[in-house]
């Protein structure tokens, strides 16, 4: 988590002479107050406490030639959900701080979230578990920190995939956990069956920002184009929807450029694309 | 045990649209079409953590080991898509022949064709036979789960996933004992794009009469089927109704057409599989591209 350029930065700037007057933020477990309320006793053992704000500051700090003291504030007794939401909320507005990581810490947080926020936290969880999953196509691609080519970060995984999952208008909201990890999971593995060169890893195109993004947005109707044919979305009833169009040119997309836009632009390509070729096919078993 | 009633023991059923949602995770990604696959599975199981050879000394046909052996599923697949390939290959050579009007030696390349269709077709079922160290293993990486009661089940992994079977096979293994395996699978797997008469009249020719033709040529010292030693005349007949499989006679075309309508079910197996993967188009291309040229001018006729 520490950025190395960042702690030598602080400790050149304390190696110069200078002082860092504000505070750094600690939690200490196991910590106590005397009667008096004027000393502070800490356990003498590894991880006696955490640091929520003031990490850089504190490898800085030890980084360095010369001694500096910081002040400290110091919570005790804080419950691992307090910690959390301390420094969620100090570090979600400042820069440098992954909104990834933000996600990830979101679940630990306690009650009163907003739906949103629900099922953000939800999004997260279906990508830790895809991202540890070795029969995924996922394993190992879902990146907290600056994604490299064929990796996602979290923060576009769970901003594509939440409104999916949105409690009453979420298009998956109905669907347990299980069953949300499931649709994503046998949508990419469609994917790679359908369009196995588009996961060369010099290509990667449903691991860049706008292939995602555009895929993501044209997943509702490959879901509905599965149910209504196949009344299930295995890999193998989203592939034969997938291979309706094998012959998709993702190159295309190239002339798109990025943004919101250009991903809305791109899946609705997709989307077209796939509904003009399944519409001469008859419809499936909805009872009316 | 014989070997018969081994795979009567432990090959069970299978309905094919099952498999294809086996398969699709297990077709290696990205495969050079026609490529040699490597290893083999003979390979691959010699040289996994467990050592098979030691293991199958204390073994016998009875006790299958069960095994997540990693790549074995998809080493199965590829074997049996390369060894249709073979099979195209050599009817194709076949087929070339008859046009020059050699019959005879076109009826035994015609066998040969049809042993490496029936162990592709087979791969493809998802049972192989391996070679390992000169004793061969049945290898069924898509069999039954085993449900016992009151006990553990003995194929089935902590994440509920059937396990690899594999176990010494109860004979030497022989041309025989491959097309009893292939009747027994065709048998029994539910394909339901395999003609019910044809999948009937395969699954019950007698297996001595099936090399017959090619055991003549090959191990009567005093006998060639045809008189086309030296002058070959054409017979643009030959080879092209199905009728010589339902009534065997020795001057017939039916090794022709056995070979014929086995790769053909393979390679409608390849077509069913190419409805949910892309990965195999090319093979399956090359294929079609073959099996629709100059090189098999019956395959697409045969009673038509």
């Amino acid at each position: 988590m520490l950025s190395t350029s960042r702690v030598k930065k602080i400790a050149s700037y304390i190696d110069a002479g200078n002082s860092i007057p504000n505070n750094v933020l600690l939690s200490l477990d196991n910590a106590r107050i005397s009667n008096s309320g004027n000393k502070l006793f800490i356990p003498n053992e590894a991880d006696a406490g955490w640091v929520i704000d003031g990490q850089h500051r504190l490898a800085g700090a030890h980084e360095a030639k010369k001694t500096i003291k910081f002040i400290a504030v110091a919570y005790i007794g804080l419950s691992e959900d307090q910690q959390v939401k301390l420094f969620v909320d100090i570090n979600r507005e400042q820069k440098g701080v992954p909104t990834s990581l933000y996600y990830d810490l979101l679940k630990y947080l306690p009650t009163e979230k907003s739906e949103a926020d629900i099922a953000r936290e939800r999004s997260a969880d279906i990508a830790n578990q895809l991202k540890r999953d070795e029969n995924s196509p996922f394993y190992g691609r879902i990146v907290i920190t600056s994604p490299k080519k064929g990796e996602i970060s979290m923060t576009n995984f769970v901003r594509k995939l939440y409104p999916l999952l949105l409690e009453k208008k979420g298009k998956f909201h109905v669907y347990t956990l299980q069953e949300q990890l499931g649709i994503i999971d046998n949508y990419f593995k469609s994917l790679k069956n359908t369009f196995p060169e588009q996961f060369r890893p010099e290509k990667s195109t449903f691991f860049k920002t706008l292939g995602f993004g555009a895929m993501m947005n044209a997943l509702p109707t490959v879901f509905d184009l599965a149910l209504r044919d196949y009344q299930g979305f295995q890999v193998s009833a989203a592939s034969k929807i997938l291979k309706s169009v094998d012959y998709f040119d993702f190159s295309q997309w190239d002339m798109y450029g990025t943004g919101s836009a250009a991903e809305i632009q791109a899946g609705e390509d997709f989307r077209l694309e796939l509904t003009g070729s399944l519409e001469d096919q008859e419809g499936g078993i909805l009872k009316l | 045990m014989t070997f018969e009633q081994q795979i009567q023991n432990y090959i069970g059923p299978r309905h094919w649209e099952d498999l294809v949602d086996h398969w699709i995770d297990h077709i290696p990604f990205l495969m050079e079409p026609a490529k040699e696959p490597e290893p083999s599975i003979s390979q691959l199981i010699e040289n996994s953590h467990w050592s098979i050879a030691d293991q199958a000394k204390g073994l016998d046909h009875g006790n299958p080991i069960y095994d997540q052996l990693e790549g074995l599923r998809s080493l199965v697949f590829s074997e049996g898509l390369f060894l249709l390939h073979k099979a195209v290959h050599v009817l194709g050579n076949a087929e070339t022949d008859l046009a020059k009007g050699i019959k005879t030696w076109a009826i035994s390349e015609a066998y040969q064709a049809s042993l490496f269709a029936i162990q592709a077709t087979a791969n493809f079922m998802g049972v192989a036979l391996g070679q390992i160290q000169g004793n061969y293993f049945l290898i069924d990486v898509w069999p039954e789960k085993i449900r016992e009661h009151n006990k553990e089940p003995r194929n089935i992994d902590k994440e509920g996933k059937v396990l690899c079977q594999i176990q010494l096979a109860a004979e030497n293994i022989s041309h025989k004992h491959f097309w009893l395996l292939y009747q027994r699978l065709i048998r029994i797997c539910r394909v339901n794009f395999w003609p019910k008469d044809l999948v009937g009249v395969l699954s019950n020719i007698d297996t001595k009469l099936i090399p017959k033709q090619r055991n003549t040529i090959h191990y009567s010292n005093s006998r060639w089927i045809f008189s086309d030693l030296y002058g070959f005349s054409e017979d643009d007949k030959f080879g092209t109704t199905t009728k010589s499989l339902f009534n065997y006679a020795e001057k017939s075309d039916f090794s022709i057409v056995l070979a014929t309508e086995i790769i053909r079910m393979g390679v409608q197996v390849l077509e069913s599989l190419s409805e949910v993967t892309s990965k195999i188009n090319g093979d399956l291309e090359l294929m079609l591209h073959d099996l629709d040229s100059s090189r098999h001018p019956r395959y697409a006729i045969i009673d038509k």
